[in-house]
């Protein structure tokens, strides 16, 4: 628990002094757009949030990202320290090492990479820090894939990382920027996810955001508590179950279950930062995202369509074909998946009698995981919209329009709602019974 | 590069250039899309149906059916020693186009691992396939990214494939 005893020793750290505070200052030439890949336009937003240390393990896709942003270091483009690491275990480690030190952190991962993490991604939510990863989203072996789909971010939900699911290269730039502010404001480590491939190697336009703004929305980081040589302290000892005294006699340290509970209300807090934040560079920079999630054509829909990424996108054109047919079809885009913004989302699906989910990941066994915690969310309140869910793209099966029109055409045809049909299977347009 | 130079010019806010998704290596079949439009491009999955389609090699035309993801009213633009390969094509696509990429390549002395560097050349003779971007605005982007002395090259190359080439129309 941070104590106000703790937040007084914040030292002018090492880390300042060693590598300076400095903005990375660009020309006006590089504030138009410029033609990215997405893993580009990731550490160009690296770069430019001025993250002092950067440790990452190279895996296909997001292997780009490291290298250039080992580029700008090397080519002292920026001032920060270039770990080489030889797993993502050792990455995340040195992340978590370096975050508690006080310095502004990042990583990069894919599928197995972020599986090997998995015990460390627990410890930095834990220990609060506000480290920030790109998770370039690739399927799970086995059978080897290196193609895209949400199974390797999805079975992080629980280690209490912050998830974020963008559209475009332009989102991935801005939501990295709005991530920084996020974690440092929340003390949560938060994961941006995009789509393998479909962004992370095609190149689109990006506009950067200039130095004032960045410097308006992202002051240097002041961490609340900090491991100081000159001070020393111990953090996230063996937590007994129960609260007891400090060495002064004071009952100030929760057991752990009460340090646990902190964390998942300000956890669910949060989702209030990532809107406040997101305004606040929408207001400055010009481009929205909605906040938590984005709506498109929902203000007459009777049908929604619900999806995350760059599924989110292509249905995008799906509800313009289905308007022509007559169909009163609306998208909701999920950008927040972790903290789970449910009357968020009750919210943007109050006035629409059936939901077509369309989820890049499965529970095996279940369904997927945007469709459950859709309809758990829904049961907790008055809302009882017809919830169809589809799995689609997995292993980067590609997701076309028309596949998605077909897709909601069938849930909307189905006399019993379709729980966790298989869409594409075969490369065909049947849904396949998925349980 | 053909994205980039659209997207440069006044007139196209939305483009996308994608890879084919999976592994590349040199002498292998690959293939890439681009997306330009006027608005911003919302699709992400793969080109189906294309307005014009660009072949590196003449020699895959006898190893796979290239044509048939093509609009009715396609272009091509394809790289063959000398204008008989237009005397085979079919009303697949409404124009043709060929261009000896690989001589203009050898003889600008872009040759890497023996391999001919036919981009250039390339997107100078597709320009006749898409007026809407201009010549100019590609040779801006080869010299941004091959500064100095390639870039002088490309910028030839360019030019030399948008002057030779031969047409073959079906209206």
């Amino acid at each position: 628990m941070i104590t106000a005893k703790v937040a007084e020793f914040v030292p002018r750290n090492a880390w300042e002094k060693r590598f300076g505070w400095c903005m990375n200052m660009r020309t006006e030439r590089d504030r138009k757009s410029r033609v990215l890949t997405g893993n580009e336009a990731a550490a160009f937003a690296c770069k430019d949030a001025s993250v002092q240390v950067v440790a990452a393990y190279p895996i296909t896709p997001q292997s780009p990202v490291t290298e250039r942003i080992a580029q700008f270091v090397e080519e002292g483009e920026m001032n920060a320290q270039y770990v080489c690491v030889e797993s993502e275990h050792s990455a995340i480690t040195v992340c978590i090492a370096a975050s508690t030190v006080g310095a502004r952190v990042f990583t990069a991962t894919s599928a197995n990479g972020l599986c090997l993490m998995h015990e460390q991604l627990h410890w930095a939510a834990g220990a609060r820090l506000p480290l920030v990863m790109a998770c370039v989203n690739r399927g799970m072996a086995a059978p080897w894939t290196i193609w895209t789909d949400h199974q390797d971010s999805i079975s992080q939900r629980d280690t209490g990382w912050m998830q974020l699911y963008v559209e475009d290269n332009q989102e991935i730039y801005d939501t990295i920027l709005q991530a920084y502010r996020i974690a440092e404001i929340c003390h949560v480590p938060v994961m941006v996810c995009y789509d393998g491939y479909i962004l992370s190697h095609t190149a689109m336009p990006v506009s950067f955001a200039s130095t004032e703004q960045i410097q308006a929305l992202l002051p240097p980081r002041t961490p609340a508590f900090q491991l100081d040589p000159a001070n020393p302290y111990n953090f996230n000892l063996v937590t007994m179950p129960e609260p007891r005294k400090d060495h002064e006699g004071i009952f100030e340290m929760g057991g752990y279950m009460d340090l646990r509970y902190r964390f998942q209300v300000e956890l669910k807090r949060s989702e209030e930062v990532v809107k406040s934040v997101h305004d606040a560079y929408a207001n400055l920079v010009g481009r929205k995202y909605g906040g938590v999630l984005k709506t498109y054509a929902m203000e007459d829909a009777d049908v929604a369509v619900l999806a995350m990424g760059t599924v989110a996108s292509e249905s995008r054109v799906a509800v313009d074909r289905l308007r022509a047919e007559g169909l009163a079809v609306g998208l909701v885009s999920l950008r927040l998946f972790r903290p789970f913004p449910g009357p968020a989302l009750a919210d943007a699906l109050n006035r629409v009698s059936q939901v077509v989910v369309f989820d890049r990941n499965v529970s095996y066994g279940h369904e997927g995981a945007v469709a459950s915690d859709l309809k758990s969310h829904l049961f907790s309140t008055d809302l009882r919209p017809r919830v169809s869910s589809l799995i689609v793209g997995l292993g980067g099966r590609d997701v076309t329009a028309d596949f998605l029109v077909r897709g909601v055409r069938q849930c909307l045809d189905s006399k019993e709602p379709v729980v966790a049909g298989w869409l594409g299977v075969l490369g065909d347009s049947t849904i396949r019974p998925g349980r | 590069l053909l994205a980039e130079a659209a997207h440069e010019q006044e007139g196209f806010p939305g483009v996308m250039a994608a890879p084919s998704f999976g592994a590349e290596r040199r002498g292998a079949p690959v293939a890439a899309s681009t997306r330009i439009s006027d608005r911003p491009v919302l699709m992400r999955s793969q080109v189906y149906r294309a307005d014009l389609l660009v072949i590196f090699d003449h020699t895959l035309l006898s190893l796979m059916d290239v044509t048939s993801q093509l609009k009715s009213d396609a272009a091509v633009v394809i790289n063959a020693p000398n204008q008989d390969i237009l005397e085979d094509m079919g009303g697949d696509a409404n124009l043709w186009i060929q261009v000896d990429a690989s001589r203009i390549a050898i003889e600008a002395g872009m040759v890497s691992s023996a391999s001919p560097l036919v981009g250039a050349a390339m997107l100078g003779a597709l320009v006749h396939a898409l007026p809407s971007v201009k010549l100019s605005s590609i040779q801006h982007c080869l010299k941004k990214h091959f500064p100095g002395r390639r870039g002088q090259q490309n910028v030839a190359m360019a030019a030399q494939g948008y002057e030779n080439v031969n047409k073959k129309e079906f209206v």
